[in-house]
């Protein structure tokens, strides 16, 4: 804000002397206070997440996430909290897909580095290593781990007594989202009733598997036959397809595996298994580019698909998202992802400034467990176990063409 | 130059053996004194899974260097023990103590019924049968879920308790712990090297004819030899399964058992403290690296690549010999003594 | 009935593209001793380079030529610098095949990103015979792995290199010693080897999409069907990989789809047990 200390001065009758006299005393004090703020020390917020090894396409877009909102933060003057500045700062480590080297960037960050604020790994069972070093210092973790489902209670997360209270689920869990996605089958392809699910054979893909075949039963349609789980790395689902399609579903429901799942598809469409798809994590211009006259298939993506405009809130998520990767860069698989974790960073940060504290954990854990915050995914709230809910993107393919929804359980 | 065969000579001297146990004890001491030293916690860790990857290394290391076998089985091997540990731990009859020894008696049944099997062939033969044992051990892991706890795995919550002590539950006093056990396994396999079974293992690896005449029945030394790298790495999973807490069924599939024949072949498979330097070296590497992790990767890779091409007897004989050589050069009056 | 043809014609297309990776390491595993646990990689990075030759404009024939040289070359590369200094202890070069598999994993990485890549298939067409379908592109890719593992039977019975390669892996000091180019003829197979495998994974790329981290699986499924068929036999390798094909068709359609890839390690075992030297091993072609 400028100070117009002259020219208020030099205006010329005594009413507007007088008026520009209290003008400038306002802008005088005004100018004083904007560089008094102080400036505290930083927050610092750690991610241990794969950047390399197999598991990189979900580690790179949990740490782009947690970049993009510290970055926003910290434009916007960083986080204000009785009356100290602090701008973020992202301290991130490689855990090369493996479970020796998360547990030592635990200890590196925890112990070495004093920090209070984990977000990651994204997925696999070494997250349960991780917990128990984060749970025991107190540090606030945040995790779409499918396994977090297991171990997160209501008695655990209960405030200033569970042994987990800091630890959160930002993936919206099963049932709730297997049920939320054969409603939208049912609503966009018909109403099928006789169902069947195929699904990748890892820590995932067991919960999903028997939510979705749960989901299917209490939506009154038939599971046809009892679900199909492939081994990781599969590349020719042919048998497991062609099994399937003796039973003859309406639906078929594919899971979960981004790298997958197009690729069930395109075969399953081959072998004619079922009249209408259903496919979790598939990206929609992939789909349409491979089989371009896709018909009757309904896609979710986790949480968003590429480049969606779904609501404004996610169109200006991905271009914000492009703006970070810069020209030269691709979306990853599973860039959607980042929106978890974007969210999520932002949801601790407002957490922090209600709290009115960046160091005391139980508190901003309190805060952040019941107080829902407006963010990409819609309205993001925990339940009583810690764990996200928000929506998806879902987007029917007809005849080559794509329309979309956001739709939350 | 590559010699045709792993030296040094098949019939082992007192001397060698005392060489061994010497620098078993400077790596005690010198890997003891680090937490005085002020390592940081990240340091430490690493360290206390390098020492329990290492003995699973070690027991290789007598599979390897004297039987002459490569198996890439130990990982799941590794893997029976921390199982054994996390079950006993669920249902509440197996404590860290007497998941020990049930782990090292599993893991060498396990390695008894493997051996049996794959020991029937040989050298690449072999290594691909372990393989195949591996993968079905991760197989089954993810797919027996009553048993398991499947992909899941099972988390193990259980302090660690010390006779007279109490609860060990430090970093430091983890890290302790581990180092005592990987100086006890090197000292067990140091000893088994030394003794007449060591010497026989050697013969039938170099000259099997010779052997048989000799009365030795090859086929149950080298099943020996397995089952005792099985018990070593059964022991050593079930120390670990207390250290990470949680045990999954990814991780001990073929890809442990080939880490486990990387840290035993860089830091030398047949020294005494070639396994923990492979493991230190295998574990610590890539944190050397300032570049971005997908750069680091490519330089490990290679890195690894150059450690094999460079010095295929491993890190600690290559030291070895340079410092031989040092020594030869600094005095050069005095006769050099074979070792 | 018609679940049951169709699951054989499951099994047989599944099974060609097993011969197409066993092709290639049953040459140089089974002939030359060296073990390339990397071999996956030169396949995936074959079809890398094809989706790369692809995006250029060159169509898709011609991108499959290109990664045949290109994976011909790396290989020729990677057995003067590796494996040959290697060549006195086999296990070292499947050690050092290990740390070429993290770095060629992470400069496709670094060239290519992290996500699948997939091509739209030059055929298009899904051939229907009542309810047995099989696309028209898996056909293909089924006649071209004939062709070629035809080609190769021809050449090693009928060729000189075929004679030498024999000689070589019988005895390769009595080999040397009777003025056999050992040496040539052990990186020419290889080259030949690592070329087959990039060309394999041209060809496989118009069925699959690949990312970087895909090469572990068509290794560990290559070197099952080699080993089952008989090292050094490319006949070996075909019987094997249909039946192997079929195993895995039957047994995931009809019996527990969670224990599929289960069956191949099984067949290996027992094989290796009964027959160590593989279906057709102990000779060549």
């Amino acid at each position: 804000m400028k100070c117009y200390w002259s020219k208020a001065a030099l205006v010329g009758s005594v009413a507007n002397l007088i008026g520009s006299l209290s003008l400038g005393l306002v802008v005088g004090t005004a100018c004083a206070q904007v560089p008094a703020t102080p400036t505290g020390e930083p927050i610092k917020i750690g991610v241990i997440s794969a950047l390399s090894g197999p598991l990189v396409g979900y580690g790179q877009p949990l740490l782009d996430g947690v970049k993009m909102a510290a970055e926003q933060a910290n434009a916007e003057g960083g986080v204000t909290i009785k009356g100290v500045r602090h701008l973020v700062q992202v301290v991130e480590r490689d855990n090369r897909s493996d479970v020796n080297n998360s547990v030592a960037a635990a200890m590196s960050l925890v112990r070495d580095n004093g920090i209070k604020f984990i977000v990651g790994p994204a997925t696999g069972s070494e997250v349960a290593s991780v917990v128990e070093i984060t749970q025991r210092a107190k540090v606030i973790q945040l995790s779409s781990a499918a396994i977090l489902q297991s171990m997160l209670t209501k008695e655990n997360v209960a405030p200033s007594m569970g042994n987990r209270r800091h630890l959160f689920m930002m993936q919206t869990p099963s049932p709730l989202r297997e049920i939320l996605t054969i409603k939208m089958s049912m609503k966009y392809l018909g109403s099928p009733m006789r169902q069947a699910v195929i699904v990748s054979n890892d820590s995932n893909g067991d919960y999903i598997g028997k939510n979705v075949e749960d989901a299917i039963v209490q939506s009154h349609a038939t599971l046809v036959l009892p679900k199909v789980q492939y081994e990781p790395g599969t590349t020719d689902y042919s048998s497991y397809l062609t099994k399937i399609r003796d039973a003859k579903p309406d639906l078929l429901n594919v899971w979960w595996l981004p790298t997958d799942s197009i690729n069930i598809l395109q075969q399953a469409m081959q072998l004619n298994v079922a009249k209408s798809y259903f496919t979790f994590g598939a990206e929609p211009a992939d789909v349409i580019q491979r089989i371009p006259n896709v018909d009757n298939v309904l896609v979710a993506c986790g949480p968003l698909c590429r480049n969606s405009s779904s609501t404004p809130a996610i169109a200006a998520f991905w271009q914000r998202y492009a703006k970070y990767l810069g020209p030269n860069t691709k979306f990853a698989a599973s860039a959607g992802g980042a929106a978890w974790y974007y969210d999520g960073t932002r949801m601790l940060l407002n957490a922090m400034q209600i709290a009115g504290t960046v160091d005391n954990t139980d508190d901003i854990a309190a805060v952040m467990a019941k107080t829902p915050f407006s963010g990409t995914l819609g309205l993001i709230k925990f339940d009583d176990r810690h764990r996200a809910q928000s929506g998806f993107d879902f987007c029917l393919l007809s005849k080559g063409k794509a329309t979309c929804e956001f739709a939350s359980p | 130059m590559i010699e045709k065969t792993l030296e040094p000579s098949v019939t082992s001297t007192a001397s060698t053996f005392r060489a061994q146990i010497l620098s078993l004890v400077a790596l005690a001491i010198v890997l003891g004194v680090l937490p005085f030293l002020g390592i940081n916690s990240q340091f430490m860790q690493i360290c206390t899974l390098a020492f329990l990857w290492s003995i699973a290394a070690i027991g290789l290391g007598l599979l390897f260097g004297e039987a002459g076998q490569m198996s890439v089985a130990n990982g799941a091997l590794f893997g029976v023990g921390a199982y054994v540990a996390a079950i006993g731990a669920r249902e509440q009859v197996l404590s860290m103590w007497t998941a020990l020894p049930v782990a090292a008696v599993t893991a060498a049944f396990a390695a008894t019924i493997i051996g049996a099997v794959a020991l029937r062939v040989r050298g690449h033969y072999f290594l691909i049968i372990t393989f195949a044992f591996a993968e079905l051990w991760r197989i089954s892991t993810v797919n027996l879920r009553e048993l398991t706890g499947g992909n899941q795995g099972i988390m193990v919550l259980d302090p660690v308790v010390l006779p007279g002590v109490g609860e060990i539950d430090s970093l430091r006093q983890l890290f302790y712990l581990a180092l005592v056990a990987v100086i006890a396994a090197s000292l067990i396999v140091a000893w088994l090297r030394s003794s007449p079974f060591g010497r026989n293992l050697r013969v039938v690896r170099e000259n099997e004819r010779l052997a048989i005449s000799l009365g030795l029945n090859a086929a149950r030394m080298r099943l020996t030899a397995f089952a005792i790298s099985g018990a070593l790495a059964g022991g050593a999973g079930v120390l670990y399964a207390y250290n990470l807490k949680h045990v999954g069924p990814e991780q001990f599939g073929a890809s442990a058992g080939i880490q486990i024949v990387l840290i035993l072949l860089i830091g030398g498979a047949r020294s005494a403290a070639g396994p923990v330097i492979g493991a230190l070296v295998f574990f610590l590497l890539p944190l050397v690296s300032r570049l971005d992790p997908i750069t680091t990767e490519i330089l490990y890779g290679l890195g690894l690549l150059a450690i094999v091409l460079l010095s295929p007897q491993g890190l600690v004989p290559l030291f070895a010999s340079l410092v031989k050589r040092a020594w030869r050069k600094k005095k050069p009056s005095i006769l050099s003594t074979t070792s | 009935m018609e679940t049951l043809l169709q699951q054989v014609v499951n099994g047989l297309s599944i099974a060609s593209v097993f011969g197409l990776l066993a092709v290639g390491i049953t040459l140089v595993f089974g002939l030359t001793g060296i073990v390339n646990f990397a071999h996956g990689e030169f396949l995936v990075q074959g079809g890398l380079v094809a989706t790369s030759a692809i995006a250029l404009g060159l169509p898709f024939p011609i991108a499959c030529l290109v990664a045949f040289i290109v994976e011909g070359a790396i290989g020729w590369c990677v057995e003067r610098a590796v494996f040959r200094p290697l060549a006195a202890q086999p296990v070292l070069g499947f050690i050092a095949s290990l740390g070429l598999i993290i770095a060629m994993q992470h400069i496709a990485l670094k060239i290519w990103g992290s996500n699948q890549i997939a091509i739209d298939a030059p055929l298009k067409q899904v051939l229907a015979i009542g309810d047995v379908r099989i696309s028209a592109m898996r056909i293909a890719v089924t006649v071209i792995t004939i062709i070629v593992m035809t080609v190769l039977l021809v050449l090693l019975s009928r060729s000189r290199w075929g004679r030498a390669l024999r000689a070589i892996a019988i005895d390769r000091e009595t080999a040397a010693a009777m003025g056999v180019p050992v040496q040539a003829y052990v990186s020419a197979t290889f080259v030949i080897g690592s070329a087959l495998a990039g060309l394999g994974g041209a060809l496989l790329l118009s069925l699959f999409p690949m990312s970087p981290f895909s090469g572990g699986v068509y290794t560990i499924n290559g070197f099952a069907v080699a080993i089952v068929g008989g090292l050094g036999s490319v006949s070996g390798a075909l019987i094997a990989a249909v039946i192997l094909g079929m195993v895995e068709a039957i047994a995931s359609g009809y019996v527990s789809p969670v224990w599929s890839s289960a069956y191949a390690f099984g067949a290996m075992i027992i094989v290796l047990l009964l027959r160590p030297s593989g279906l057709k091993g102990g000779g060549i072609a």
